[in-house]
């Protein structure tokens, strides 16, 4: 029911201004299960939107490739021209989604399955994970 | 083997502020000279539990997740799972060794669990 509808009824029962914005807020509000659901649809898109957006995941997955790789943060950090942060954001994204492990302390792996994955491929793959993630996880929160 | 609670965990979206911000009013000791730059937070105290700030991704709310000390993450992975747990960060080997879960409880609220690597 739009707002200005609810304050006009709301004055003719001569209700005071703060009850008023009570009833109005309440029915904004109302919807905790759509509001989730929001919520949830909100941080998909911009996991996927990093994704799209954002080359450093490829970039550490061909890193991880190299004979000389080391799984250090601030080495790959170097390597790629950006900072830590940057470096440890998308490494916990690519784990969230199931495209890289880290099963002993000096080895990444890539879990793409792809040897010479183009950007084509791996947003493919990338998004694929980032649906499925969505599906499995549900309207909860899930930052890491 | 019981299962403390190791440390916490403040995911930020500007962890340098957060860094700032808890230094200059607790004056804790924040130490990034790791393979992660972990920012790694010294209370200073040998009282409760020391913690740390990971970087938050931009859609993230800033928040605080509790480190739970076991001996087997795979088994208690499976454990969680079989409780109702969804895994979020499946079994991963730190550069240092430690080995880390995150998982998310059925009531929707993030933690982790760590082994600590031998030293």
């Amino acid at each position: 029911m739009p707002s200005n509808r609810i304050g006009a009824w709301a004055k003719k029962l001569g209700m005071g201004a703060e009850e008023i914005t009570f009833y109005v807020a309440a029915e904004s509000a109302s919807n905790a299960v759509a509001y989730a659901q929001q919520e949830q649809l909100r941080h998909w898109t911009a996991e996927a939107a990093s994704i799209i957006q954002e080359p450093i995941h490829l970039q550490i997955l061909e890193l991880s490739r190299r004979p000389n790789f080391r799984a250090d943060c601030r080495w790959i950090a170097g390597q790629l021209n950006v900072n830590v942060d940057e470096v440890n954001i998308a490494f916990s994204r690519l784990l969230r989604l199931r495209l890289i492990s880290a099963i002993d302390q000096n080895t990444w792996t890539d879990l793409t399955g792809i040897p010479q994955i183009t950007d084509r491929e791996f947003l493919g793959i990338a998004l694929a994970r980032v649906r499925e993630s969505a599906f499995e996880l549900g309207p909860k929160d899930f930052a890491k | 083997m019981a299962n403390p609670v190791l440390q916490f965990q403040i995911l930020s979206k500007t962890p340098d502020e957060t860094a700032r911000f808890y230094s200059s009013l607790f004056d804790w000791k924040i130490d990034a000279g790791n393979p992660m730059g972990y920012r790694q937070i010294s209370t200073g105290s040998k009282e409760g539990i020391q913690g740390g700030i990971w970087p938050a991704p931009p859609q993230a709310p800033n928040f605080v997740q509790l480190f739970v000390g076991v001996d087997d993450v795979k088994a208690f992975v499976k454990k969680a799972e079989g409780l109702g747990a969804k895994q979020i960060i499946p079994p991963t080997i730190l550069p240092e060794g430690d080995e880390m879960a995150v998982l998310l409880d059925p009531q929707g609220m993030s933690f982790a669990v760590w082994r600590r690597a031998m030293k």
